[in-house]
């Protein structure tokens, strides 16, 4: 017996751990990247109470008999399986803690890749935004330097402008002269004077043309009054 | 009693020598035991955690620089159509001014012309006096 028990034990023992402890190794076919966390735990479970008959088994048959050995692996099946139903129940705490994690890792990341890409948009439509403000500046420049010039030329019109109503002021001075020598004319001469009538014409031309004066003045004002910009 | 006692250590022994892992979605028991003991699960959840904070903390960053590039962008904005509005308004100017700039010469021309042929006709006149 004891021969037996010499050789055989320690060969199943060793035959089942072996069979039993599949480490590294997804309980579910259909998927090479991790475990089934249901199949996993009825693993788990599984697992715990063959240790716990194998170890009960060898305690049993370590304190007593056969009779012993059989005892000690049936409670060590029962305290196997529970504990390991509370290291399944333990693993799927951890299992769902990971997978909530990475769930949220993935979606932090996500959101920092899609803000990264919208902040690399923003930086270019804030260039584009900036060379836009710089050619309209520059134009602007362009802009008011060309009013600059117009204005001058403004100035020099309104100059000249000054000097026509200056110039008419003159003439119309010049007329009330002739117009008084006329008058004296008239006192010398014949009523049918042509010479007389001739200069009475042409003094009254004059008027006209220096009325006329007048008004270009005045509309030139309007004018200038309204390039007022 | 001796061989049963090193029945018992070498089963012991045997268990601890499986390979395990520290997913807690496989290995099944002696896996799910030397995860709990080592605290390797616990560091698992950890390091996940860790990396969840930082990504939290590039998180709000980014969430700064948003808003700092929005208000940039904004500003920017704001300054382009200012001087679209400048711009516009001084070639309103322009374009008005060089019309009646044109009139202007145009009249001042007219005008000059008139000046000139009244000094000539009153000098005239002058001298026939």
């Amino acid at each position: 017996m004891k021969t037996f028990v010499k050789k055989a034990v320690p060969v199943m023992l060793v035959g089942s751990l072996l069979a039993g402890c599949v480490s590294n190794q997804p309980m579910n076919d259909t998927d090479d990247s991790g475990g089934s966390p249901q199949s996993d735990t009825d693993r788990t479970k599984t697992e715990g109470a063959v240790f716990g008959a194998i170890l009960g088994g060898l305690i049993g048959l370590a304190a007593g008999d056969k009779q012993g050995a059989a005892i000690g692996a049936l409670v060590g099946a029962g305290v196997g399986y529970a504990v390991g139903s509370e290291v399944a129940k333990r693993k799927q705490e951890y299992a769902t803690t990971e997978e909530f994690l990475d769930a949220e890792i993935a979606r932090t990341a996500e959101f920092n890749d899609t803000a990264r890409a919208h902040h690399e948009r923003l930086r270019k439509e804030i260039v584009v935004l900036d060379k836009e403000t710089k050619a309209l500046q520059s134009k602007y420049r362009a802009g008011k330097a060309n009013k600059a010039q117009l204005a001058a030329k403004k100035s020099q019109l309104e100059e000249k402008l000054a000097k026509n109503n200056e110039f008419e002021e003159t003439l119309q001075k010049e007329y009330e002269i002739n117009s008084e020598i006329l008058a004296e004319e008239r006192k010398v001469r014949k009523a049918q004077d042509p010479y007389l009538s001739k200069l009475e014409k042409e003094n009254g031309d004059l008027r006209v043309q220096i009325e006329q004066l007048r008004k270009d003045s005045e509309q030139i004002a309007q004018i200038n009054e309204r390039l007022s910009v | 009693m001796n061989m049963k006692l090193v029945l018992v250590l070498g089963s012991a022994c045997l268990v601890s020598a499986c390979a395990t892992t520290d997913d807690p979605r496989e290995g099944g028991f002696v896996s799910g035991v030397q995860g709990l003991s080592s605290g390797a699960y616990e560091r698992r959840v950890r390091d996940r955690e860790d990396n969840l904070a930082r990504l939290r903390a590039v998180q709000d960053d980014l969430k700064q620089e948003t808003t700092g590039l929005d208000a940039q962008k904004q500003q920017r904005q704001k300054l382009l159509d200012e001087e679209q509005r400048k711009l516009a308004s001084l070639n309103k100017d322009v374009k008005a001014l060089e019309k009646k700039l044109a009139a202007l010469s145009k009249e001042q021309g007219t005008s000059d012309k008139r000046v000139a042929e009244l000094d000539k006709r009153l000098r005239e006149l002058k001298g026939q006096l």
